[in-house]
């Protein structure tokens, strides 16, 4: 084992692969931070570059990129409060509070530092559990996938504490949305009112880019001045706490990349649902939940750990079955076969060293762009101090474009218009996003699997009682809903 | 199809406002320096299947072969069981640039089940088969205890044998509903997968008791000892000590077959369909094109158009036959 | 503002919106086969209750304020707000962008949009509206179009599907 883990990292330590990891991870920074591109594109645009190079280069490059790609999303979520891709949309919550406090330095060394400690301990996570695999993914069916959405749904509508109804409503809102187009199991179109651009449902991304970034520039163009509101008290040298912010939480860091590494892991999930869920269960964890959304730095810590730690693990159900858990491993996916790699268990025998030489390749890149990340904290920071009138225009053109880019889909661009619309409602009438985002990535799986699930059983529920997986979420839920009733009840506010 | 037509009219004429030029010549123009810029090869399947691989095989050689430097850029639209990616297909300029991978006959349902309004897969514009005429195979898990199609039988006695699939679109779903048919098997389906990797996973998982899939989508799998073929459809089984179609006594199995044939949009000029088709004929000729399908356990199949024609009409007549049980 | 229950209308329209969406979303579900419709009309009847308790709890009744304690006790009231023609302003800048971008294209509907809006609601002179509006529009050409080698869309009038 150890002898392959060091093969692999031999393969990545010649000057050729470390430099076309240098360019992959500059590109994902860049195309990270940019809302709509992300690594799908930048894997899309590079893979027929590819053809000419041995797969070592290549997967170093394809490494490079999807290891940069996490800290280029979370620098423009942070700052401009648009994601720059899906999973960085839970550091909005709190890293664009923090820049409105005039606190973008330390947002940012804290997600960089995060980001990078993330990296690492999903790679370690991910080494361990490299051998076992295809148990692992085997282990999650329908039941197990239907438990697991109905067990993230209730961990981030209770996170919300204190805005349960409001909370529950947007979830429901956002299972509304969900279940729009093609159902699979039975073949129907639904909701999509005969708009073809509908039979695939409502798209992810160029709604999160609705409903944060744009919704956020809806909100600036009304307030007017830069996004800091206090200029004069902008801090941008305040990186190097940021970075410590990360050590003195180490429980959040810890927490997340587990909850990255486990989420990642099961096929089809993905790293949406790995940052939310970081940030609920910190949320949840806190002495202090009413402090989030506001400014509160371990929500900034915890989904950026998760994300990081995802990208390593995502690989496994993409490698031993060629299931892709998002856009990106689906471009990924591609990439492998141009080079003649099969996904597939015999993949996980035949090509081990290609895959350590990759997971390396990917740690080496996040650890590596978060340290460009830091270096570039201080200038682009400077954009919370651009005069609003200049800066909304620009950022709302760019999300609308980035959004048609997705795939070229100019339908993309009135979805995002349209969340934008509801996300600056949803702000002003305070009902929290973050539910409705969770229900929109889980709502048509939590369905589809449900459906399978009683085709497997007939009908009969007690299938859930009878595997052992089942068995631990059913417990987590129970545990999740009698919290509530055994914890101290909570303050209560008084009404003005 | 009323929307169609206007689009494309509507298209037409606004090339001719914008050249002056009315519309055969705007096409016969398109067609003398063909490609004019990247094609786009739509996959109305999800990444990591058969369909995906094949395209994605054949693309640097197609480049290659083509009068012109272009990237052919492979687009997976698996949106509505495929159906969104064929109507794309269907509505696009018919100049050559826009290409589609279909699945004969899973698409011909795709196409009742939606009412028709999105495609018509008789006016699609057929340029060659792209892998052989794919058998399919019976495939459990390999530590199932159902080992041969009479110990299916045996347990469709007693209750309806599972079988993980596609949804209701897909060649898939309907080589398994018509196979079992055909066997005497009483099934029940699991579906909604999201492609062929899924669903076989998902025998593989214990969701469903077996699973009938395209013989590609199996073979690595058998080799790494997770599944195992216990029957194929071939008429003479390449799979050496597996039931075929002959030895079950069943020859129509031998017509289930996966057939996966480039299309383009209806109206294609036939200068452009000849470019494309001897550029396609080239490509999988490419030895780069032929090492990597070897490597990747797929099989190319250059043809004509007429002969890829005639497959589709081939193809649709045998399963129209079985066509009450599908729908 | 007219106070319904102690509160201002406006407070109730999410929910009374949701629940009006809800009610066409149901019935439209219903026209489904059981299997497709079965858990779009469990969560549609469910959001038509929280709605109702939402349009509840937002009341300055005894009632209301008993459910706001028990379901949303960290609620804030409203968050800042803004003139009902400032938002609608907002609104519809952003609306004519995404109309522009389908109508004409990328490549006209950027510097169109970006001029105007610097110029009309931002106010700023002619030569810096004209200077960003084709620096950013050339940007983004460079980026997206050379760079990325993506089709920009041409708009509906120009050829675009």
């Amino acid at each position: 084992m150890l002898h392959l883990w060091l093969s692999g990292f031999q393969t990545l330590f010649q000057v050729r692969q470390l430099l076309f990891l240098g360019l992959g991870m500059l590109m994902g920074l860049f195309f990270g931070a940019i809302p709509g591109l992300g690594g799908a594109t930048a894997l899309a645009l590079l893979t027929p570059l590819t053809y000419g190079l041995d797969p070592f280069t290549a997967l170093a490059l394809a490494g490079g990129v999807m290891g940069g790609v996490p800290m280029g999303g979370s620098i423009t979520a942070i700052l401009l409060n648009a994601p720059g891709t899906a999973p960085s949309a839970a550091t909005c919550l709190d890293g664009h509070p923090l820049a409105q406090q005039g606190k973008a330095g330390l947002a940012l060394g804290a997600a960089a530092s995060a980001n990078a400690i993330g990296g690492i301990i999903g790679t370690i996570s991910v080494l361990a559990i490299l051998p076992v695999a295809k148990d692992l993914v085997l282990l999650f069916g329908p039941p197990e996938l239907f438990l697991l959405a109905v067990l993230g749904l209730i961990i981030v509508s209770t996170a919300s504490r204190g805005k349960m109804l409001r909370g529950l409503i947007a979830g429901g809102l956002g299972l509304m949305i969900a279940f729009i187009g093609y159902n699979d199991i039975t073949g129907v179109l639904r909701f999509t009112t005969g708009i073809q651009y509908l039979w695939d449902g409502v798209h992810l991304v160029p709604a999160l880019i609705g409903l944060f970034a744009v919704a956020e520039m809806i909100q600036l163009s009304l307030k007017g001045g830069p996004i800091a509101r206090d200029a004069g008290a902008v801090k941008i040298t305040s990186m190097a706490s940021g970075l410590l912010e990360t050590f003195r939480h180490w429980p959040t860091v810890i927490r997340g990349s587990l909850v990255g590494t486990v989420v990642g892991a099961i096929p089809g999930v993905g790293g949406t649902v790995a940052s939310f869920l970081s940030y609920s269960m910190t949320v949840r964890a806190s002495k202090n939940p009413e402090s989030f959304g506001k400014g509160n730095i371990q929500g900034v810590i915890a989904p950026e750990a998760a994300i990081n730690a995802k990208d390593c693990s995502c690989l496994i159900p993409t490698l031993a079955f060629g299931i892709p858990g998002g856009a990106e491993m689906a471009v990924f996916l591609g990439l492998l076969v141009l080079h003649g790699m099969q996904p597939g268990p015999l993949m996980l025998i035949d090509h081990q060293v290609e895959i350590y030489g990759l997971i390396w390749a990917l740690t080496g890149s996040c650890v590596l762009a978060s340290f460009i990340g830091l270096l570039l904290a201080r200038p682009l920071a400077r954009l919370t101090l651009l005069d609003s009138q200049i800066l909304v225009p620009i950022v709302t053109a760019v999300a609308l474009l980035g959004s048609y880019a997705v795939d070229r889909t100019i339908g993309n661009v009135v979805v995002t218009a349209v969340f934008g619309i509801l996300g600056y409602f949803m702000i002003r009438f305070d009902y929290p996003r973050i539910t409705m985002v969770v229900a929109l990535v889980l709502g048509s799986a939590a369905e589809r699997n449900f459906h399978q699930t009683s085709m497997m059983s007939d009908g009969n529920l007690s299938i859930y009682l009878h595997r052992n997986v089942c068995l631990v979420l059913l417990i987590g839920i129970a545990l999740l809903l009698a919290a509530p009733l055994v914890r101290r009840p909570q303050k209560l506010e008084t009404a003005p | 199809m009323p929307i169609a037509i206007t689009r494309r009219h509507f298209g037409c004429s606004a090339g001719t406002v914008l050249s002056a030029l009315a519309c055969p010549e705007y096409v016969s123009a398109a067609e003398a320096d063909f490609p004019r810029h990247n094609i786009d090869f739509i996959i109305p399947k999800a990444p990591g299947g058969g369909f995906d691989n094949l395209v994605r095989v054949i693309a640097p050689s197609l480049e290659k072969s083509l009068p012109h430097k272009v990237s052919v850029v492979p687009n997976n639209i698996p949106a509505g069981g495929g159906g969104k990616g064929i109507g794309q297909l269907y509505r696009s300029k018919p100049d050559g640039h826009t290409l589609g991978l279909i699945d004969i006959p899973g698409s011909f349902i795709l196409q009742q089940r939606q009412g028709g309004a999105a495609f018509d897969l008789n006016k699609i514009t057929w340029i060659c088969s792209m892998g052989r005429p794919e058998p399919y195979c019976v495939a459990t898990a390999e530590t199932s205890s159902l080992k041969t199609v009479d110990d299916l039988r045996a347990l469709s006695k007693t209750r309806p044998v599972k079988f993980t699939s596609s949804g209701p679109e897909g060649t898939a779903y309907a080589a398994t509903v018509i196979a079992n048919k055909i066997l005497g098997i009483r099934i029940q389906l699991i579906t909604g997968y999201k492609g062929s990797s899924d669903f076989v996973v998902g025998a593989i998982r214990g969701d469903g008791d077996a699973v009938i899939a395209p013989i590609t989508a199996l073979r690595s799998l058998q080799k790494s000892k997770t599944l195992r073929i216990i029957a194929t459809f071939e008429e003479k089984s390449s799979l050496p000590g597996v039931a075929d179609a002959t030895s079950l006594g069943q020859p129509d199995l031998g017509q289930i077959k996966l057939e996966r044939l480039v299309g383009a949009p209806p109206g294609l000029p036939a200068g452009v369909k000849a470019i494309l088709a001897s550029a396609f004929s080239r490509a999988m000729g490419d030895p780069q094109a032929v090492t990597l399908a070897k490597k990747l356990d797929v099989e190319l199949y250059p043809n004509t158009p007429d002969q890829a024609a005639a497959r589709v009409r081939d193809s649709s007549a045998f399963f129209a036959k079985w066509q009450k049980y599908l729908t | 503002m007219k106070k319904v229950f102690g509160t201002p209308i406006v407070e109730y329209i999410p929910a009374a919106v949701l629940g009006v969406v809800t009610i066409v979303f149901l019935a439209t579900a219903y026209t489904y086969p059981a299997e497709a419709r079965a858990f779009p009309a469990v969560i549609g009847w469910v959001v038509i209750v929280l709605a109702a308790l939402d349009i509840v709890s937002r009341s300055e009744t005894g009632m209301g304020r008993a459910f706001k304690n028990a379901l949303n006790p960290g609620s804030a009231a409203t968050a800042a707000t803004y003139s009902l023609r400032d938002q609608a302003g907002a609104m519809l800048w952003l609306a004519a962008l995404a109309a522009l971008l389908m109508a004409v294209g990328v490549l006209l509907a950027i510097p169109l949009y970006l001029f105007a809006s610097l110029r009309f609601r931002g106010r700023k002179s002619l030569i810096t509206s004209l200077w960003i509006a084709a620096a950013a529009t050339g940007g983004i050409w460079l980026l997206f179009a050379e760079v990325l080698r993506v089709e920009l869309y041409r708009g509906y009038f120009f050829g675009g599907a």
